[in-house]
C-alpha cells in the first residue's frame, strides 16, 4: 500500500475496503515501517517478476531479439536511470546516429515529474525553424528501451532536413 | 508515516495519506450491504451525517 507513495507525485492512495476488519488490518499493515533497503530488494524482485512474467506481444519480441543480437542491454539490466540517459547515444538497430545534428538533453522540473526533454541541432546554418514533438511512450516500450532509438534517427532526419531546431 | 498523515495538495485541499476509495461499495466484484458500507465508513473514521 505504501509502495506508490515513495513517487513524490502521489499523496494518497486510496483502497475499496468491503468490512470493518478489512479497514482494521490494512491501516495496520500501512503503519508498519519497512526498512529503506527492503524497498530496494522490493523494486529488485518486482523487476525480475515482470521481466520473468510479462510475456511482449510477438512484435516487441521481435525488436527485443534484434536488440539482443546487437548486444543492447535491457533496462533491468542497466537500470531505468541509464536507460532513460543512455539509449540515446549508443549505436543501436535503427542504423548509425547522424554525427552532424548535435542531442542535448535536459529535464524540466515540474511539480510532479521531471520531463526529459531532447533538443536536436542541426550542425548547417542558423536554425530557422522550431519543430517540437511531444510523444508519449507506453510503459511496455520504455520498459524495453529499444525502441528509443527509431524516435532519435527521425528526429535527426528531421533536423538535418528541414535544417530546423527539433525538440521531443 | 502514518494512515492519517495529512498532505496538503496544490488546490490547497488536505487529504490522509491512506484514504477510502468507494467502488467497493457500488457492488465491484461482490454486493456490499448498507450496513457494511456505514460501518466501513465509520471504522475508517469518516464522521457521517445522519444515514437516511
Amino acid at each position: 500500500m505504501r509502495f506508490p507513495l515513495r513517487h513524490r507525485a502521489v499523496k494518497s492512495v486510496l483502497f475499496g475496503f468491503r468490512s470493518t476488519s478489512e479497514v482494521d488490518e490494512n491501516v495496520k499493515h500501512f503503519n508498519t515501517e519497512i526498512e529503506a533497503s527492503s524497498w530496494g530488494s522490493l523494486v529488485s524482485v518486482l523487476s525480475i517478476s515482470y521481466s520473468i512474467f510479462m510475456t511482449p506481444h510477438s512484435d516487441s519480441q521481435a525488436f527485443l531479439d534484434l536488440g539482443a543480437k546487437a548486444n543492447l542491454l535491457g533496462i533491468s539490466e542497466r537500470g531505468a536511470r541509464m536507460a532513460r540517459i543512455n539509449s540515446h547515444v549508443e549505436a543501436d538497430i535503427a542504423g548509425a546516429l547522424d554525427s552532424t545534428v548535435s542531442i542535448r538533453r535536459e529535464f524540466f522540473t515540474g511539480a510532479t515529474a521531471d520531463i526529459p526533454v531532447a533538443i536536436y541541432t542541426p550542425a548547417r546554418g542558423r536554425s530557422l525553424y522550431a519543430f517540437i514533438d511531444f510523444h508519449g511512450m507506453i510503459h511496455g516500450f520504455f520498459n524495453v528501451g529499444k525502441y528509443i532509438p527509431y524516435g532519435i534517427t527521425i528526429r535527426e532526419w528531421m533536423a538535418e532536413q528541414i535544417n530546423a531546431l527539433v525538440r521531443k | 508515516m502514518t494512515n492519517s498523515d495529512l498532505v496538503r495538495l496544490r488546490t490547497g485541499i488536505e487529504v490522509s495519506r491512506l484514504a477510502l476509495g468507494t467502488a467497493a461499495f457500488g457492488g465491484l466484484y461482490s454486493s456490499v450491504s448498507d450496513a457494511g458500507i456505514k460501518g466501513v465508513i465509520e471504522e475508517s473514521g469518516y464522521n457521517l451525517p445522519p444515514w437516511p
